[in-house]
């Protein structure tokens, strides 16, 4: 090997490993830095319950709007080897800010809930759609929680008393996950509030 | 055609690479940061600089807190003043009077709310470095419909650029309120509705979220299993030697007068200070009080019980927890609220607050409660002195 393909391989690799450093770090560098905000995000949340993954979206991936009835698929993959059961509670709330002096939005309302069971095959995976026979509020944000039935579902043990007996005395902490999360506030409502608050 | 020199020399730059990415570990979202020490302890040493935001729409609202509280504040405490406009700041300072402490305007050009609290919490200057740090959360619950959130999300920003020489501002992976974590010297206590606002959302595991807290905050983490829900300083205190002053609603409903105390199972009573929906005494909030209560004891703290009604909204408080605690010296200050109508109950707090060496500088938080926060969600701490 002559010294030029030698000189050839050293600046080709240390080309390669700075770009390949910087492609796979550069993005993290500046991450929380200067008041940056953060972009990562787990984009689809999940909730796992005896070897089953749980996930939810909008049917058909639609944008639903306030006066609509939404409609959920819900899908459920067993990860094991084994036949699997599970049920999941499914709970459909919406927060809306009171006026604008207050410190945090009113607690979340449940505006629809539904107790699911599972039964899967080993490896399988199954999609339920779930039609929600409940209205979407004008200006809200809407959240929809997963949570085993046993546990009280995340962010939603709020008003309704029959939610709140959920959390009896020496329960288990909430172990829910808020699935998804979306705004009912239509873009022209969001533009003249900020024009009023100016 | 690619020279094999070339094709040798990518390959070997590919595994250099990976070999560096591995070792440093891959360029994680802590690398790089700038130091900063632990969030600040609520219970030690002096009132320095505070921050508070002044939103005139609020102006009925606050300005009766602000008034007696900085009017109470000593001549050597900075109070910056947030302000969507420079005639908003001097509204306020008319409405004020003659205030001993300095009053510094920091006029930013976006809507604002008025709760200082929650924007970010400060990070004392890591050893070395002279910079507070002010973490802001990731982001700002509803800021979708509610603009003034959205505007509020950049006070951190806009702090650190008006103070260049003494602030940095950085956003955490989280998200949170400043309200949600209360430190004393040892630990922060971060109440339970942090964990569905992050779990599979900003991390995989509620081990992974505690990872994160302890990360940023430096203080060993004790996230309250069951908790109100509702920020911390609505219903717990910690007064430092790990004691933690914790609310009770038993206690307050001993001067809730009987004309509007319940009288069946149902918990519910009516008329008492028009709390929404009336006087929440129910066995289940209760227990959300007294389960913080063991936990604070579980994890080596006395506690004391304060009295607190609150409403069956879940939100409106007459809380005592809710102070601003300073140090001079030997002399432990509390600024207290109080609620015009409650004489009795104010009364009972202010014992238990005397009683355990405090003097107290009351402040009139009666125009401010029924928007679900008082004086501690009003008023930031940018800084303490030993």
């Amino acid at each position: 090997m002559k010294t030029k393909d030698l000189t050839t391989i050293v600046t080709v690799t240390l080309a390669t490993a700075s770009l390949t450093v910087m492609t796979f770090w550069s993005g993290e560098l500046n991450a929380g830095l200067d008041g940056e905000k953060p972009t990562a995000q787990i984009a689809k949340p999940k909730l796992t319950a005896h070897g089953i993954e749980m996930t939810l979206a909008t049917a058909d991936g639609r944008t639903f709007r306030a006066g609509e009835e939404p409609t959920f698929d819900l899908t459920a993959v067993n990860t094991t080897a084994q036949a699997a059961t599970a049920a999941v509670r499914i709970v459909m709330s919406a927060t809306s800010p009171t006026d604008r002096m207050s410190r945090v939005p009113c607690l979340p309302a449940s505006l629809w809930q539904q107790q699911q069971p599972l039964v899967l095959q080993p490896n399988e995976t199954k999609v339920i759609r779930l039609a929600v026979p409940a209205k979407l509020p004008a200006n809200s944000m809407v959240a929809v929680s997963l949570a085993e039935p046993a546990a009280a579902p995340a962010g939603a043990e709020a008003t309704e008393p029959e939610l709140r007996r959920v959390r009896r005395p020496g329960g288990a902490p909430p172990s829910g996950i808020v699935a998804l999360n979306f705004s009912t506030a239509a873009p022209a409502v969001q533009a003249m509030q900020t024009a009023s608050a100016n | 055609m690619m020279r094999w020199q070339t094709g040798v020399g990518v390959a070997f730059g590919l595994l250099l690479g990976a070999v560096v990415l591995s070792i440093s570990g891959g360029g994680g979202s802590r690398r790089g940061l700038p130091p900063s020490g632990a969030i600040l302890a609520e219970c030690e040493g002096r009132l320095s600089e505070l921050v508070i935001h002044y939103e005139p729409s609020a102006k009925a609202a606050v300005v009766p807190v602000y008034r007696d509280f900085l009017r109470a504040l000593d001549r050597d405490v900075t109070v910056h003043v947030v302000c969507p406009s420079q005639a908003a700041c001097d509204e306020l300072g008319a409405a004020l009077g003659d205030v001993r402490c300095q009053l510094i305007a920091v006029v930013v050009d976006h809507p604002i709310t008025t709760w200082s609290r929650d924007r970010w919490v400060a990070l004392a200057p890591a050893p070395g470095d002279g910079l507070t740090t002010l973490l802001s959360p990731r982001g700002e619950a509803a800021e979708e419909i509610w603009p003034a959130r959205a505007g509020d999300e950049r006070v951190g920003n806009d702090l650190a650029a008006a103070l260049p020489s003494a602030l940095r501002s950085r956003h955490s992976e989280l998200y949170f309120d400043g309200g949600d974590f209360l430190a004393d010297g040892e630990n922060v206590f971060v109440v339970s509705r942090v964990v569905p606002r992050n779990i599979q959302h900003t991390t995989d595991t509620r081990e992974e979220l505690l990872r994160i807290l302890a990360s940023e905050l430096k203080r060993r983490v004790v996230l309250l299993d069951e908790s109100p829900d509702h920020h911390a300083g609505m219903f717990m205190v910690a007064v430092g030697q790990r004691r933690m002053l914790v609310g009770d609603p038993t206690l307050g409903r001993k001067f809730v007068a009987p004309a509007t105390n319940t009288d069946d199972d149902s918990g519910v009573a009516d008329g008492f200070m028009n709390l929404p929906g009336g006087v929440d005494f129910t066995p289940e909030t209760q227990h959300l009080f007294d389960a913080v209560a063991a936990q604070c004891e579980a994890a080596g703290y006395q506690v004391t019980r304060l009295p607190v009604v609150l409403a069956r909204d879940g939100r409106t408080y007459l809380t005592y927890a809710n102070v601003l605690l300073d140090q001079r010296g030997v002399r432990r200050i509390v600024y207290l609220p109080f609620y015009q109508g409650a004489e009795p109950l104010n009364a009972a707090a202010r014992t238990v607050w005397e009683n355990l060496g405090f003097e107290v500088r009351p402040v009139d938080c009666t125009s401010v409660y029924r928007h679900f926060g008082c004086l501690h969600c009003l008023v930031n701490v940018l800084k303490r002195e030993p």
